[in-house]
């Protein structure tokens, strides 16, 4: 059972591509994290599986095969857009009476219990509330939807480290009691390896690593070696380098660990993980450029 | 089985039933209250307005000359206006703010549909427009009772070409889908109101050309005589003075009462008119008011071309509400019990309350 699942996925405007030959399946259940640096095509992907957005080729499917976008898609998958944008002029409650008439299933008692937790005024105005809790009330009346799949693109960035601390707890929470699947897209490093279990790293459109977190650590070493140390070694990808005048730091990474034997590896973090993909993204863009050029 | 059809299948399985009509409805009246409110008191205002200004034209009984000639401006400009307004300030803005302010992506990830909410959504602004423009053109009806004494029609039916119900409400409703239409091609609360401007002025300005150049419209149905054998139950089109040797003097209109009785009276001059039979009039209408039907049709098909979407408009759903309940992930149990939901307003239970 998959949450979502796309196959050779691409989408172009008309002066970029946003998502290039994107295969992924991400397993029903997860808490996915979408990380990568700003334009990488992360809100495109998000937009495509909540129908918003048409592929220019490929195909996407959600929850098992319903097609993005269809009324049994939305009806199961909810969507909190970059930003929350909700209607400014009218007032919290009101909102809540729009999306409890606009959904088959809406657990009332729900939203208003949380916005009284948050402390979001029932009859102020939403232009009125501050960033964070718009984002608050944008959550909240995708949760009160009972979604089996909730797709949020960088819900926190709106949020405190205090409120977003309360948002992320809150949401595993959820995430514990109803069995939903998030995929959230996010910069905070920090924030989604407290929270995600699934990791789906893209760069300038490409994904890089869709994995397990568990896995991606357990598969990810950095050696400390001369640079010709690792010639000739099977079944290493090397990511990134950091040369020093005779050694080395090199993130590399292995399904199998007995092909480092012999050499100065340990494990790392999902952070230096990350940075060490983006970085290769972009030597190899700093690279086209000046082949470019 | 194929894919599609599969993952067609799937879904008609899978779907809950739909979000009821009225709930729809209801969603639209809390979403666009106050535009609802503004375009209700445009169409009031102006009626109370026409109404005052017929009470205040008073036509002398002489004919063709008023008490309060600007009066009868006023009321054209308002009456052209209207529909131009509706279109400008209601249609363009009705999708452009929405992608403009990012609130689609709110009501587009709504679990009712997005052409099924936009259909519902243009409906309940239809019903409101035919209404209000329905209402206003009987208060232009009123207004031409005051200038009858040619034409002793009933006040659905008198009138200018363009404003009698037929037309002027076929008119407005032509306008605001032209506007939604726009609106929703440019994206843009500003830009899409100015690209409605610039679009409704061309056809204001085709119609105004067409309104001063009845000849055309009525080509070969046209009667032309002189003013005594001017017919009831038919349409003026145009009026001129000629005098004895056939040229023309000045539209009869514009005559003082007192040219109008010399001329008239001493048989110098010949008054001319120029009419339609009321049948006639009102067919070449009903063919305007299919016109701006189309240009209705197609904006609101263009619009919904536009907006996208997946979901289907005339079909119902299949499932029932207990084929959610039974998916997998619903009856992990969605607040912490087992089998769904046993507590709170769920809405399904209550609808499923509701069918019981």
């Amino acid at each position: 059972m998959n949450a979502l699942t796309t196959e050779k996925l691409t989408k172009a405007y008309s002066t970029k591509v946003a998502l290039h030959d994107c295969t992924l399946a991400i397993p029903q259940g997860s808490v996915v994290a979408l990380v990568g640096p700003n334009g990488a095509g992360k809100t495109t992907l998000l937009e495509i599986a909540t129908g918003l957005v048409k592929a220019t080729s490929g195909g996407a499917t959600v929850l098992d095969g319903l097609e993005p976008g269809s009324l049994a898609a939305l009806q199961r998958v909810a969507f909190v857009a970059q930003d929350a944008p909700l209607y400014q002029a009218i007032s919290v409650g009101s909102l809540v009476h729009l999306a409890e008439a606009l959904n088959p299933i809406f657990d009332r008692d729900f939203a208003i219990a949380r916005l009284k937790e948050v402390e979001v005024p029932w009859k102020r105005r939403v232009g009125k509330l501050s960033g964070g809790q718009q984002a608050q009330v944008a959550l909240t009346l995708a949760m009160a939807r009972r979604p089996e799949l909730l797709v949020l693109d960088e819900p926190t960035s709106g949020l405190d480290p205090l409120a977003r601390q309360e948002f992320l707890a809150h949401l595993m929470n959820q995430v514990a009691t109803s069995g939903m699947s998030v995929i959230f897209s996010s910069h905070s490093l920090a924030e989604l390896e407290r929270v995600a279990d699934y990791l789906v790293l893209i760069v300038s459109g490409e994904i890089q690593i869709a994995s397990p977190l568990e896995e991606i650590v357990a598969h990810h070493r950095v050696v400390v070696c001369a640079p010709g140390d690792l010639d000739g070694r099977h079944e290493i990808e090397v990511i990134d380098r950091q040369l020093d005048v005779r050694f080395g730091s090199h993130l590399v990474r292995t399904r199998n660990m007995e092909t480092l034997r012999g050499l100065d590896s340990h494990a790392t973090t999902l952070e230096e993980i990350v940075l060490g993909y983006l970085r290769r993204a972009q030597g190899i863009r700093v690279l086209e450029e000046i082949g470019r050029s | 089985m194929t894919a599609l059809a599969e993952q067609e299948s799937r879904g008609d399985r899978l779907r809950t039933p739909g979000v009821k009509i009225r709930k729809i409805v209801r969603a639209v009246f809390i979403r666009n209250r106050v535009p609802l409110a503004v375009l209700a008191c445009l169409f009031v205002a102006s009626a109370l307005i026409i109404h005052w200004l017929s009470l205040g034209i008073v036509v002398k009984t002489s004919s063709q000359t008023y008490e309060n000639p600007q009066y009868l401006l006023y009321f054209r400009l308002l009456v052209f206006s209207l529909p131009f307004l509706v279109g400008v300030l209601g249609g363009a803005p009705l999708l452009a703010t929405e992608y403009e302010s990012g609130t689609f992506r709110f009501t587009q990830t709504q679990g009712v549909g997005r052409r099924r909410l936009l259909l519902v959504t243009l409906a309940s602004y239809l019903l409101l427009l035919i209404a209000g423009s329905g209402f206003v053109s009987l208060a232009i009806g009123q207004f031409y009772r005051a200038d009858s004494p040619v034409q002793p029609m009933p006040i659905w039916a008198i009138g200018g070409f363009f404003s009698q119900p037929l037309l002027f409400v076929a008119m407005v409703v032509a306008c605001f889908c032209a506007g939604v239409f726009i609106g929703a091609v440019v994206r843009r609360t500003v830009a899409g109101i100015t690209a409605a401007v610039t679009t409704l002025s061309i056809g204001a300005l085709l119609i105004y050309v067409e309104l001063f150049q009845k000849s055309l419209v009525f080509m070969s149905s046209s009667v032309t005589t002189n003013f005594d054998s001017f017919q009831r139950h038919a349409y003026l089109i145009a009026d001129w003075v000629e005098n004895g040797h056939g040229q023309r003097i000045v539209n009869g209109g514009l005559l003082s009462p007192a040219q109008f009785q010399i001329l008239h009276v001493t048989r110098h001059y010949t008054f001319w008119v120029q009419f339609v039979l009321a049948s006639r009039y009102h067919s070449v209408q009903l063919l305007w008011a299919v016109i701006f039907l189309l240009i209705a049709v197609v904006g609101i098909i263009g619009a919904f071309i536009r907006l996208g979407g997946k979901d289907r408009l005339l079909t119902r759903p299949k499932a029932t509400d207990q084929s959610l309940r039974a998916s997998p992930s619903f009856s992990k149990g969605r607040k912490g019990e087992e089998g769904g939901p046993k507590s709170g307003n769920l809405n399904s239970k209550n609808e499923s309350e509701e069918s019981n």
